[in-house]
């Protein structure tokens, strides 16, 4: 495989967008300043994969047609928080085999009050019939529920999660991008109102209106630019059933294959961008991709590796700090380890020559269905 | 007013929610059945003082439930009920199990 990340651009994350603030727009934004960092434009465009909650009724054409790509190849992603690794796979897949030389994979949502309330009880037919009458509105209670099972089944106390959310807080202090850039402590976390039980505030990701974008080449185009450049992507998708307790995800099917094709070992990654929705699902992460060991000692990991920051571990501040941008979620993660494969992370650079990034999403009924694992190495 | 859920009629397996083909005989015909009780495996409280359950079946079945009627406790065994206002005894409620798919 030799395909890489020679661009990435992220539409400024806000809690409360400006009138006039549409998804498509937020898009193209993001869209633009990739091809910028890139030093391409949209003429150079061949390939283009788009993932959004909010783009109704328009869909990837639309899209295209509007930011004037003329294109050979063209997807539109449904994954939700693991859409960004889907897409890379396929964008990976598509340069090798010719169909494409220069793709953009974007991810973006306009996410106001009105559209998250709307995108949490429609979901899905599952989410509608039986979660929506409850009533519920989105997953907080179903991942309580989670995280009070791996307290239980590891021993772990609120505390833990707390230090997973302070250290991120501390590593968006270094983001301008990041919505929520104030230091947090343990005692803010602890004291925050619960949402639901173990979860408090700080558990919970903010919804913001943003989009990210990445530019992928073959890498002969690749030559002389800084680039991140793509060793492996592999995926899994339903691997349980939503059957058992959902402390294991899909990539335990799929990360051992990931660090093999990639020739790097978990211990020797890095940085890592795990797809944060819930500081609990950070653990499962870590676990199901081999960086924490099983049969570990989780809380002194989180202590010692984490809260210490001595794993660069979401250095963006991750979703849990910068702001869950819908769709975007899953991309924000691997366009913070493209900016650092490429020494564009500013304050919160950290010397990296090999990143991980892990999506996960996508609630059927009471956790997530969809996985993968990319692993990156920098290059020149 | 139990919960309902679904049963392939070849090999009995259970479903919730509701499934295309059985993963276990790969039948395409299914049966609604009516389970009566399950045992509260996880509970959580809202912000908004609801308390919602995970509730277990027999033969892999999770049900994602409202408790109605008073609380639950891990452990117990519930009744359960597909009305929300079957609340004169402590229930878990579980909304109906839809054929549409």
């Amino acid at each position: 495989m030799a395909v890489s990340i020679i661009g990435a651009g992220e539409s400024p994350y806000t809690r409360h967008p400006q009138p006039g603030t549409t998804t498509s727009r937020t898009l193209a934004d993001a869209i633009g300043r990739a091809l910028k960092d890139a030093g391409l434009t949209p003429g150079d465009v061949d390939g283009f994969a788009v993932s959004s909650f909010t783009l109704d009724p328009d869909h990837a054409i639309d899209l295209a047609w509007k930011m004037g790509f003329e294109l050979s190849w063209l997807m539109q992603d449904t994954n939700g928080g693991a859409s960004a690794g889907n897409m890379l796979q396929h964008a990976v897949h598509a340069i090798t085999a010719g169909d494409a030389s220069v793709i953009v994979v974007a991810a973006g949502d306009l996410m106001d009050h009105t559209a998250f309330a709307k995108l949490v009880a429609r979901y899905n037919s599952a989410t509608e019939n039986h979660l929506s009458p409850l009533p519920l509105a989105g997953p907080n209670a179903l991942f309580a529920m989670l995280t009070s099972r791996q307290m239980e089944k590891f021993g772990l106390v609120r505390e833990d999660y707390g230090r997973i959310a302070v250290a991120q807080r501390q590593w968006a202090a270094g983001n301008p991008g990041a919505v929520y850039r104030t230091p947090l402590t343990l005692d803010d976390y602890l004291g925050a109102p619960l949402v639901a039980e173990p979860l408090g505030r700080f558990d919970c990701v903010p919804p913001v209106t943003g989009a990210d974008a990445v530019v992928i080449v073959a890498d002969e185009r690749a030559d002389g630019k800084r680039k991140a450049k793509v060793l492996s992507v592999t995926a899994s998708y339903n691997a349980d059933n939503q059957v058992g307790d959902g402390l294991q995800t899909g990539l335990r099917k799929c990360a051992p294959l990931a660090w093999e094709r990639a020739g790097v070992s978990p211990e020797d990654v890095d940085i890592i961008s795990v797809y944060d929705d819930y500081p609990a699902m950070v653990v499962a992460q870590l676990m199901d991709i081999g960086v924490v060991t099983d049969g570990a000692d989780i809380a002194e990991f989180i202590d010692t590796r984490i809260h210490s920051r001595d794993l660069a571990l979401n250095t963006s501040g991750g979703q849990l700090s910068a702001g869950q941008a819908g769709s975007a979620g899953g991309l924000h993660g691997l366009v913070e380890a493209a900016r650092q494969l490429r020494g564009q992370a500013g304050d919160r650079q950290v010397h990296a020559k090999t990143a991980a990034v892990s999506g996960y999403g996508m609630v059927l009924y009471r956790h997530g269905s969809c996985a993968n694992l990319t692993v990156l190495e920098a290059g020149q | 007013m139990s919960a309902i859920i679904q049963t392939c009629t070849n090999c009995s397996a259970s479903y919730f929610p509701a499934r295309l083909i059985c993963r276990h005989c790969h039948g395409t015909e299914f049966a609604d059945d009516k389970a009566d009780t399950g045992v509260v495996e996880t509970t959580t409280r809202l912000s908004n003082g609801l308390q919602i359950a995970t509730i277990t079946c027999p033969g892999d079945v999770y049900l994602i439930a409202r408790i109605i009627g008073g609380t639950a406790d891990a452990g117990d065994r519930i009744r359960l009920t597909n009305d929300p206002n079957d609340d004169t005894a402590v229930a878990a409620f579980v909304p109906l199990h839809g054929t549409e798919l």
